[in-house]
């Protein structure tokens, strides 16, 4: 008889009680007695005494002071998924979150949990991947613990060019959100959506779409976010050209809370093109953040290699590019190269 | 119509036209036109420009082409590395894919949507490619 050995990789389970736990302690910024929350979360402080002691075994610092209660010393900056959960409350109902200590590929995890059955939409969270994988089988350098790689996979069933633009305006609208918390940051977006802090790349999106002539069936944004990297962490290759926000700023920030901060500039760029929203035209939101406006860039296009000035997008988000000719030329695919 | 000394008479309802005329040195001819499109053959019209196959296929019915639903660039696998998504007298059904096109960085992996054996691939890997425009043509199951 053959033993079945792949066995399937699992998502963290997550004892709702920590959450709940967790959102008290952290909304009130203070001791909490055991019998507060007991009380608040309904049930017996015996219970709340063995949560604690799991929530300390998973890294939560937790101070207890008889006649006073419990208290968080220090929230993790570390991604832990009863962390997750408890800001992922922010996010809608139906929004899910998957976390795994390690994967391959977070999109790849997000296709399987999709075939298995998991109702979109919904994100994947891990501290490691082994194969995480960028455009054409490129390989997305993936150190533990450190950085952010997700993937939130929706299934609009609509025509595909509703969603034409939706990568470009996911890159806008995280960098309105890095910037929103981090001010001073210098941040760019390379076209398509590659995001640059001082001409070193911060974050790489890929997004894989499942689509037929009239409908686009599932779509995978997959993305890493160099958080708490050091810059002598990267590997020798990438480090002139790789960046994260602790060697950017020179300090390290809470994972948990920049990972809702992604799913929610993922969902409002989603939402955008599913309702036809042209409140803001995307090139004008563009031009706030293009990287290479006004410069001379080349690519190859058919193998063959163009260069020229780039102008910024058009109304489908396609690269505009004036070729050494005077031709202009929308692109809407390609590695582009900065000329120095 | 001769008795009545019509020379031309027009009926139409439902989307449906019927037309008689009489011309003096010509016997009657019935001339017949459905005013609703006709519902298309299996492979749709494509300008004939950009696709000289699709008139082949006009004449094969057994012959059918997928075509581009989007701009982009047009691969045959995932990565340079892999495997190509299907081959010249590979089988596809509805949900299989056969190729990825490229737009905004966004890996759209195509669905065939059709049951048959690819016969023939009609561009290259790394194309740049339009809207509608032919990509494999299949021997129909």
């Amino acid at each position: 008889m053959i033993k079945k050995l792949i066995t399937q990789n699992q998502p963290v389970e997550v004892d709702p009680t920590e959450v709940a736990i967790l959102k008290t302690l952290i909304e009130s910024n203070a001791y909490v007695s055991g019998s507060a929350l007991a009380k608040s979360i309904g049930i017996s402080r015996t219970t709340i005494h063995t949560k604690m002691d799991q929530l300390k075994s998973a890294g939560f610092k937790i101070n207890a002071i008889s006649n006073r209660g419990y208290c968080l010393e220090k929230l993790p900056q570390n991604l832990l998924p009863q962390l997750l959960h408890t800001y992922g409350q922010a996010l809608s109902k139906d929004f899910q979150l998957f976390f795994y200590p390690s994967v391959d590929s977070t999109n790849l995890e997000a296709e399987r949990l999709f075939s298995n059955g998991a109702k979109t939409p919904f994100a994947v969270f891990t501290h490691k991947q082994t194969a995480g994988k960028g455009r054409l089988g490129r390989k997305w350098h993936s150190q533990a613990n450190k950085n952010l790689y997700c993937s939130i996979m929706f299934s609009p069933n609509t025509p595909p060019e509703k969603l034409q633009s939706f990568t470009l305006w996911a890159g806008i609208e995280v960098c309105r959100s890095l910037k929103a918390l981090i001010p001073s940051l210098d941040l760019k977006i390379k076209w398509p959506n590659d995001l640059y802090c001082n001409g070193k790349k911060v974050s790489g999106i890929l997004t894989e779409a499942k689509i037929d002539s009239d409908r686009m069936h599932t779509i995978i944004l997959g993305l890493g976010l160099n958080i708490n990297s050091t810059q002598k962490s990267f590997p020798k290759e990438i480090q002139s050209i790789a960046t994260s926000l602790r060697a950017e700023t020179h300090q390290s920030y809470d994972m948990n809370a920049l990972s809702i901060e992604i799913i929610q500039a993922t969902v409002r760029a989603y939402n955008k093109c599913i309702e036809s929203n042209d409140d803001e035209s995307l090139s004008d939101a563009w031009d706030a953040f293009d990287y290479l406006r006004d410069r001379t860039i080349s690519l190859t296009e058919n193998g063959k290699k163009i260069s020229g000035l780039a102008l910024g997008i058009n109304v489908y988000g396609a690269l505009q590019l004036k070729a050494n000719d005077g031709t202009i030329r929308s692109i809407h695919s390609g590695d582009v190269t900065l000329k120095r | 119509m001769k008795r009545s000394e019509l020379s031309e008479f027009e009926f139409e309802e439902d989307g449906f036209k019927l037309r008689l005329s009489r011309q003096s040195s010509n016997p009657v001819a019935p001339i017949m036109q459905s005013v609703a499109p006709i519902n298309p053959v299996a492979t749709a019209p494509v300008a004939s420009a950009s696709a000289p196959a699709a008139k082949e296929v006009a004449e094969d019915p057994n012959v059918g082409i997928i075509k581009s639903p989007m701009v982009g660039t047009f691969y045959r696998a995932p990565s340079p590395d892999s495997a190509n998504f299907t081959d010249v007298g590979n089988k596809v059904d509805a949900d299989s894919i056969v190729c990825i096109i490229e737009a905004m960085k966004v890996m759209n992996e195509i669905q065939a949507e059709v049951k048959g054996t690819i016969t023939e691939i009609l561009v290259v890997d790394g194309d740049a490619i339009e809207f509608g425009q032919p990509l494999f043509k299949y021997k129909k199951a």
